[in-house]
């Protein structure tokens, strides 16, 4: 008998299976991440004299860090997550693929299991190019590039690995839902830039409730937000410090002089100044709130594509 | 050995017709007491019908006492199917002979004849269905 | 979902119904199929023959009714589309199927690929329609199944092809004991291929059983043009030419009759056709 029995289709097996249909975007995808990583190397070296110094790719090429990530996110979104399954519709492969003697859950969680494990190298390697970019630029500039809650901020490798966890999922879960590949990648290129930019603006600043500073009127006007913090806001306070909205019927604008502007402001109620910042030594802690919101992402959508693989409504 | 061949166009089922192949081979003498028959397998592989279907025709002959089956062994030919008395052959024939003549008489042709035939042949096997 | 169903069948369906938004694919579908048999499923177009077949494979969920397999059943599937990844050769197709499955024939599914001339080192993209097939069957014969589901496996191949498809899947099956549900529209290739008959028609199970039982119970009387054939028996259907009435009647034994009208037997043909044209008057009516 020739006919071979095993007890279990191992981890082996569904690795094996993801690598061979994953072989050629896999190998695309290092090389093209090993490339700009490279590439950032060499013109982290290539200094300008007229920019005093600094490195060339920062000022020319209007290079953040930052960016390199956010695309990197994106295209693993796009490229790997998108047409995992969405593909496997398209072609009806998964009538074959799910069809063996495994559950379509299993043979996803190969999938997703080497996909990820790759991504997570991919993201380290980025984070190590945009490491050296900052310490680079801090060094060249004596610190005036350091900018830690935007510059710095997502220099972080769990975060960069996070990030692009949260594009493989949301890609795949995407092409689960829609089951074609062009749609699925549209989805998840939008929905990437979306949700990144949606935490960025209105989740980032308010991770933790920020400190809250007050400063009533003096001669001086004091700077109350401290350097490297992140600015969350700032305006007229009353008395206890409590936020107060300029009202366009108290005709401040109008009075002559600093002196009756004030007056005006103070017979309103006006009290001071208050700010509101993120301290520096939150950085950290920051860092890994937002890690683990996309983790969490990551997950649900993960949860949603295997909901959606499993003995489907329709094939 | 007998080769096996499935008439799909004919409304007799597949198993009748390869009971009715082994009753030939019997008769015209290609298959002798003690013969063995191709296995199930070989059948299928040579003639693409269904394994159930020759074990079915197989157990019909082994019903009727022409074949038996050895565990383990195969299938194998009991009885031989004796040609028939010449002397009731000859009376067959005759009358035969003589239904062919009205048949004619009554403006039949030849493609007639095997028509008739064919459909009172077809009628007796299917009383044969069990 | 596959909970006890009590029979002794290799698979037992009972009340299988799946819709699709509003239209319905597969309706109170119930019928017993004992192991070990060659089924044909049969139907026209839209008839709810590759619902059932996906349904069975377990990779679609009913919406209504169930089914039960053997405790131990393996299944495989080859559905319509004889889906292989493009970029795979065959060969990495048959190291596919024997990392996905437990059991695993690689010495079979090699023969079948070198029996159809399916080169091994092509990549699948380039191979023709008819030798993709053929990689989708050797991945399904390979994995040894208990319960092998085929949807037109017929389709793509050439008239040769096709019968000796048919031959060396009957040779494959009655090696193993395993039992076959395949669907076709090519009713006159059937004969002696398929011993049992699942007739679907909008995604209602018209007959089911065994095929010669099936075709046993009916006769076709044919004879000058009558408005009744002169036999007893239901009539299941008729058909009227210049000169001439053809009767499909159900019933338990050959009937007598005299000149000019003959009995002829059913043919799997006539009989799937008569049926097939019931449901349609029924469905203008």
């Amino acid at each position: 008998m020739t006919t071979v029995v095993k007890p279990r289709v191992g981890w082996g097996d569904l690795l094996w299976v993801a690598w061979r249909t994953h072989r050629t975007a896999i190998l695309a995808m290092t090389g093209l991440t090993a490339a700009v990583v490279a590439g950032v190397f060499v013109l982290m070296g290539m200094t300008d004299t007229e920019l005093g110094g600094l490195p060339a790719i920062y000022f020319r090429l209007f290079w953040q860090p930052q960016d390199t990530n956010l695309l990197f996110g994106a295209v693993i979104a796009v490229f790997w997550g998108a047409p995992l399954v969405a593909r496997e519709h398209e072609a009806r492969t998964n009538l074959l693929a799910w069809g063996q003697d495994v559950p379509a859950t299993r043979w996803l969680a190969g999938q997703v299991v080497l996909l990820g494990a790759v991504a997570t190298c991919l993201a380290a390697m980025v984070w190590m190019s945009e490491q050296y970019m900052v310490d680079t630029m801090r060094e060249l500039s004596e610190g005036r590039t350091f900018t830690p809650f935007t510059t710095w901020y997502e220099v972080a490798p769990h975060l960069q690995i996070g990030y692009a966890l949260f594009g493989l999922a949301l890609g795949l879960a995407a092409g689960v839902l829609v089951r074609r590949t062009l749609p699925a990648m549209g989805i998840a290129l939008v929905g990437f830039g979306v949700v990144r930019v949606a935490v960025i603006e209105w989740a980032r600043p308010y991770l933790r409730p920020p400190v809250h500073t007050f400063e009533a009127w003096n001669a001086d006007y004091k700077n109350q937000v401290p350097d490297y913090a992140m600015y969350v806001g700032s305006g007229y306070a009353d008395a206890n410090g409590v936020r107060i909205d300029y009202q366009g019927s108290w005709g401040c604008g109008d009075r002559v002089g600093s002196a009756g502007q004030l007056d005006c402001l103070k017979a309103n109620g006006v009290a001071g100044h208050f700010a509101e910042f993120q301290p520096l030594e939150r950085l950290g802690l920051f860092q890994w709130i937002e890690t683990g919101i996309f983790v969490v992402l990551a997950a649900a959508l993960l949860a949603l594509a295997w909901a959606g693989v499993k003995r489907a409504r329709r094939v | 050995m007998v080769e096996f061949r499935i008439d799909k166009a004919s409304g007799l089922p597949a198993y009748l017709q390869l009971a009715r192949q082994v009753r030939e081979a019997l008769r015209l003498g290609w298959l002798k007491p003690g013969d063995r028959l191709p296995t199930v397998r070989d059948v299928v592989a040579s003639s693409g019908v269904n394994a159930n279907t020759v074990l079915k025709a197989y157990r019909e002959l082994e019903r009727a006492g022409l074949l038996e089956a050895r565990q383990g062994s195969g299938t194998f030919v009991k009885a031989a199917l004796g040609s028939v008395d010449p002397e009731v052959m000859e009376r067959v024939r005759g009358k035969l002979v003589d239904w062919v003549g009205e048949a004619r008489g009554a403006g039949l042709e030849n493609e007639d004849i095997d028509a008739l035939v064919g459909s009172v042949l077809a009628e007796g096997e299917r009383n044969e269905v069990p | 979902m596959t909970t006890a169903v009590v029979g002794t069948a290799g698979i037992a369906v009972r009340g299988l119904g799946k819709r699709y938004g509003k239209s319905v694919a597969l309706e109170d579908c119930t019928f017993d199929l004992p192991e070990g048999r060659v089924a044909a499923l049969v139907g026209a177009n839209g008839a709810g023959k590759t619902t059932l077949l996906t349904v069975l494979s377990g990779l679609l969920r009913p919406d209504a009714g169930e089914f039960a397999l053997r405790p131990d059943e393996r299944v495989a599937f080859v559905s319509q589309e004889k889906p292989v990844y493009k970029h795979f050769t065959p060969k990495e197709m048959l190291r596919l199927g024997a990392r996905l499955n437990l059991v695993w024939d690689q010495a079979r599914a090699e023969a079948w690929l070198k029996r159809f001339d399916v080169p091994l080192d092509r990549r699948c993209g380039k191979l023709s329609g008819g030798q993709r097939t053929q990689v989708a069957l050797a991945v399904a014969i390979g994995s040894r199944p208990t319960l092998l589901l085929l949807d037109e496996p017929l389709a793509d191949l050439d008239p040769l092809a096709r019968t000796e498809v048919t031959r060396e899947l009957l040779a494959e099956v009655a090696d193993s004991g395993t039992t076959v549900v395949l669907s076709t529209h090519i009713v006159t290739e059937l004969a002696g291929v398929a011993d049992h008959l699942l007739l679907l028609a909008h995604g209602k199970l018209l007959a089911g059983g065994d095929l010669d039982e099936l075709l046993a119970a009916h006769v076709m009387v044919v004879g000058p043009r009558a408005d009744e054939p002169p036999v007893e028996g239901e009539v299941l259907w008729d058909r009227h030419l210049d000169g001439q009435s053809l009767f499909l009647v159900k019933t338990p034994s050959t009937p007598a009759v005299s000149a000019p009208w003959v009995v002829r037997p059913v043919t799997l043909e006539d009989y799937v056709l008569a049926q097939l044209s019931i449901t349609r008057k029924g469905d203008s009516a």
